[in-house]
């Protein structure tokens, strides 16, 4: 496959297209080839990287889209999500098993190794197991008519097979870690918790912000769409900084690469690359925004598949996700066209679904290599394609929220959950609020302020007892 | 060979394997989740549990009442860490996590 | 209304009152009832760490669990669905003298019995799992013929194998109350708490289909909405609702000493196969084991746990149970947590279950107080459960086991509990 770093001075001097000017101004304003080069190990094979990239960003951008073996057919896995969602990715990196490629950063001599792969995640024989169990794997009633004695020796067989990585080898101190006492936490600084956060810090209050990924802005910070910033238009990346530096400046503590995994009656466990933070708030935000997840088609989980947020983060990097990439989804989705015109800007062909047609299955032996696409069966046609930008679903991240004590409702016309709260961003736990869209609030300057104004509230109340 | 639907990634749980379950009888969230073993594995369901929830829906007739409990946490964590965490993690406020469940099991301190 | 009228209504339909049903229905009594509030494997059945071992400190119970550990063994190929019964043994550290005695006497009496249990110095402890940093431990004691299990299957396999004999099933149907005549249960009032495809078939239908195996037309068989409340008659009412069953004993004014008590569990990522057996650490309640998937479940005694049924996670647990983990095994320190839940062990006073007739309720049987090992106990419980149901005669260990020896101040012993 061939080497898909884009050359950033080719997107500014050969596109004339309108919709490039995004991707121009984004690598203007921030160089994806600023990192320093460096050269990262993956199964023994060295690899140019640049220096704070993601791993997944820099093995995708070598070529190398299968990076593991799920865990019971084998089948081939690659990055899909790029955004700590998914299995894809999952390596040994510098000797601990499963790390995500996607959140880990490029820098000398990191090692990554493919796990459960027999010899290796590009050709493992073990994939006979697929082939094996053409529809499902069993494992209730596998094996139960033969007797103890046959079932036995498949059990035996089964725990050999079974898991992903191996246990570490070295033990790993961790550091003392840090307790926060504040007013609020926030969780996740997407536009909406960035907006919270900072209104609420500028009241005066404390604010421990908090952002899993190593950077603040979402959705924002990956799309190639403007935004309005001082009445300058500005790219998301742009909007995104400026956003956070208004947050600190208001006296917020913020945290990047800083996981809120867990949450209790009595704190939450936030996880960073170093040590783990216990904050104690008295009032909790979520504001941590969508899970993105691939619809079904046939082959759905093969290497070369991403979301469409993914596919624009690897262009923010400068990273194309494919030569020929077939993006799914919607006709005319402004954030697809947006996506669509930056990849031909950025030297990859083009394809979209024709009107009416989907996505049937995806093409390939081990990665992508075309698409089956159609109205239907008698109709169906074959696309090559080294990459395909799959129809994805967003739907909200409740389960933080659930944790804390809020219901996740149903939501029929979307056909999924949401955390529950009202439009001020009230739950049915007092100190607990929900904003953006884990909550399909969306974003809404009136809204953001009433959710500021029932945090407020609940401080004040509690300030009186 | 026929091309597989995986609607969880994690546990290699296909269309097929869920389209069964339902019909032997898993027909609500948990025990679909239990039987087929979906959102168990390293996403812990952010990917999958809403393809099974519609495809539930679907076969039943109705998109159900709530998800399966989420369990914490959102995304793994060390042990190393966690174990750093004794001290600091007290146990002053346990009483109000006593309040929330009754004798009875009612409320939400049963889930 | 009235929904019907079965000879047995059993209460819980975890493992012990599935096993239980298996057992009444291959007797021939299939005009059973299993009513549960939630669905299957929502309680303890489906929150435990499929721990089975023989290793315990009552002859009692180490004679009834070499049969519930045989019965695992061939129970994938009997039940038709794999439960993953894997001998990996059990290893018991202690880290204090005291305990060591304690486990010394044990094991005597376990190998009086028939187990091949041994102790173990420190170092010998890595032996079987290297793993392990013994600094600390006083004294080991290993029996390989102790395993785990995945607990689910067993659940699902009871249930259709007690379905394929005739027995109704009817999750997401809470208890309310009891209908009583001279100290007698009448009927039991039932409420569907959601709203499921599952339904409470036609009883006319069932009483005139003749023959063994599933008599019931599914396309008669009438959907209850949810909220919709009934009641079913029944000669013998048999409570194995676990932590839920002193409150269905309420129902009928006996108070029961039990009380439920949280027990959190983690599970990790899931690793190739490092770990043999179950290691359990009696000094702290930690316990650890690996599972058929490869993931590293185990929990530990947090106190205090907060009063009544409580199954939500704390920090607490995770922090307690991280740092005996990591120092009794330094490397799992970067191996990461996935998943944590909670579960109620159902505790007596004197760590002995409760299980038969109760005074002042004539038709109205316990099994519950299993202290946490009611999941290992139940496949040889059932079958001695359906026994004492079906035949009235009650056996020396039922008479022991009797609530009424925490009136009469008979109080037994039970030291090897974990957690």
């Amino acid at each position: 496959m061939a080497p898909r770093r884009i050359d950033p001075r080719s997107v500014r001097a050969a596109s004339n297209d309108p919709n490039a000017e995004v991707l121009r101004a984004l690598y203007a304003y921030a160089p994806p080839d600023a990192g320093a080069p460096c050269t990262i190990e993956h199964d023994g094979r060295s690899i140019a990287a640049r220096e704070g990239e993601p791993v997944a960003i820099s093995l995708l951008a070598a070529g190398v889209d299968t990076l593991s073996r799920s865990v019971k057919f084998h089948r081939p896995r690659g990055p899909m999500c790029l955004r700590g969602n998914c299995e894809g990715c999952l390596v040994r990196l510098d000797g601990e098993p499963n790390r995500m490629a996607c959140t880990a950063p490029s820098r000398d001599g990191r090692e990554v190794r493919s796990q459960n792969s027999f010899p290796s995640a590009q050709i493992d024989i073990l994939r006979v197991t697929d082939w094996f169990f053409p529809k499902q794997f069993d494992h209730h009633h596998l094996m139960v008519r033969y007797g103890t004695t046959i079932n036995e020796v498949m059990q035996s067989f089964a725990r050999k097979m079974a898991g992903l990585g191996t246990l570490p080898e070295r033990p790993e101190r961790a550091p003392a870690p840090e307790t926060i006492d504040c007013d609020v936490l926030v969780v996740g600084l997407g536009p909406v918790g960035l907006s919270v956060a900072t209104a609420l810090a500028r009241a005066g209050h404390s604010v421990c912000a908090v952002e899993e990924e190593p950077f603040v802005g979402g959705w924002m910070r990956d799309s190639l769409r403007w935004f309005d910033r001082d009445g300058r238009r500005v790219c998301g990346a742009e909007a995104s900084d400026r956003d956070l530096a208004a947050l600190r400046a208001a006296g917020a503590s913020v945290r990047v690469s800083a996981s809120a995994c867990a949450t209790f009656d009595d704190g939450t466990i936030v996880i960073q690359s170093d040590r783990a933070l216990w904050v104690r708030p008295r009032a909790r935000v979520f504001a941590n925004g969508c899970h993105e997840s691939v619809g079904a088609f046939g082959d759905n989980d093969m290497p070369g598949i991403f979301t469409a947020r993914a596919a624009a983060r690897a262009l923010r990097y400068g990273v194309r996700v494919g030569e020929s990439v077939l993006v799914c989804g919607p006709q005319e989705d402004p954030e697809l066209d947006a996506l669509s015109d930056a990849l031909s800007a950025a030297g990859a062909t083009v394809h979209r679904l024709p009107e009416g047609a989907s996505l049937i299955e995806a093409l390939g032996a081990s990665s992508v290599t075309g698409a089956l696409v159609g109205k239907g069966e008698s109709d169906a046609h074959k696309i090559k394609c080294d990459a395909i930008v799959a129809p994805t679903s967003r739907t909200p991240a409740f389960e933080l929220a659930g944790q804390a004590g809020v219901e996740a409702a149903q939501d029929l016309d979307r056909q999924c959950f949401a955390a529950r709260g009202d439009e001020f961003g009230r739950t049915q736990r007092e100190d607990v609020f929900v904003a953006g869209s884990v909550a399909h609030g969306g974003r809404s300057p009136v809204r953001e302020r009433a959710i500021v104004g029932s945090v407020e509230a609940w401080l004040e109340k509690g300030r009186g007892r | 060979m026929s091309a597989k639907v995986l609607l969880c990634r994690c546990e290699d749980v296909t269309l097929a394997e869920v389209e069964h379950a339902i019909e032997s009888g898993q027909r609500d969230i948990e025990s679909l989740k239990r039987f087929t073993g979906f959102g168990t594995g390293w996403c812990q369901g952010k990917q999958c549990l809403i393809s099974c929830a519609r495809v539930l829906a679907a076969r039943v007739g109705e998109f159900p009442l709530a998800p399966v409990t989420p369990r914490p946490p959102v995304h793994p964590m060390p042990l190393g860490m966690l174990a750093s965490l004794g001290d600091a993690v007290s146990v002053d406020r346990l009483e109000s996590v006593g309040a929330a469940g009754g004798d009875h099991g009612e409320g939400e301190g049963e889930r | 209304m009235t929904a019907g009228r079965y000879r047995v209504v059993i209460i819980g339909a975890g493992i012990m009152g599935l096993s239980t049903a298996w057992h009444l229905a291959k007797r021939g009594i299939t005009d059973v009832l299993v009513v549960d509030r939630g669905y299957l494997c929502g309680g303890a059945s489906g929150r435990n760490g499929g721990g089975v071992r023989a290793q315990f400190s009552s002859e009692s119970n180490i004679r009834l669990m070499r049969e519930s550990i045989e019965i695992c063994r061939t129970f994938a190929a009997e039940m038709k669905i794999n439960v993953w019964f894997r001998q990996g043994g059990y290893l018991f550290l202690t880290r204090t003298k005291q305990r060591a005695r304690m486990l010394e006497a044990s094991a005597k009496l376990q190998r009086d019995c028939g187990l091949e249990t041994r102790l173990l110095a420190p170092r010998e402890v890595r032996d079987i799992v290297p793993e392990i940093d013994p600094t600390g431990v006083e004294l080991a004691s290993f029996n390989p013929g102790d395993g785990v299990v995945f607990p689910w299957p067993f659940v699902w396999g009871y249930a259709k194998a007690a379905k394929d004999l005739g027995v109704e099933i009817a999750t997401f149907t809470e208890v309310e109350g009891f209908d009583t005549n001279n100290g007698r249960i009448t009927g039991v009032r039932l409420v569907r708490t959601r709203h499921d495809a599952i339904v409470a078939e036609d009883r006319d239908e069932r009483t005139t289909a003749a023959g063994p195996g599933p008599r019931v037309d599914a396309s008669r068989a009438r959907v209850i909405p949810e909220g919709e409340r009934f009641v079913v008659e029944c000669d013998t009412v048999l409570c194995c609702a676990g932590a839920w069953s002193p409150s269905i004993a309420r129902m009928v004014g006996i108070e029961l000493p039990n009380k439920p008590h949280r027990h959190e569990i983690c599970s990790t990522e899931p690793l190739k196969p490092w770990l043999g057996p179950l290691v359990a650490d009696l000094t702290d309640g930690l316990y650890f084991s690996q599972s058929m998937r490869g993931e590293i479940v185990g929990g530990i005694a947090v106190e205090p746990v907060p009063h009544g049924i409580n199954q939500r996670s704390s920090a607490q647990f995770l922090a307690t149970y991280a740092r005996s983990l990591v120092r009794t095994v330094p490397s799992m320190s970067r191996v990461k947590v996935l998943r944590q839940w909670a579960g109620c062990y159902d505790l007596t006073p004197d760590g002995n279950p409760i299980v038969g007739h109760v005074d002042g309720c004539e038709n109205l049987v316990m099994a519950c107080g299993f202290m946490g090992h009611g999941f290992m106990m139940a496949p040889v419980m059932g079958r001695l459960l359906a026994e004492h149901v079906a035949t009235d005669e009650t056996s020396e260990l039922f008479a022991r086991w009797n609530l009424r020896r925490f009136r009469e101040g008979k109080l037994l012993s039970e030291s090897m509990i974990i957690g």
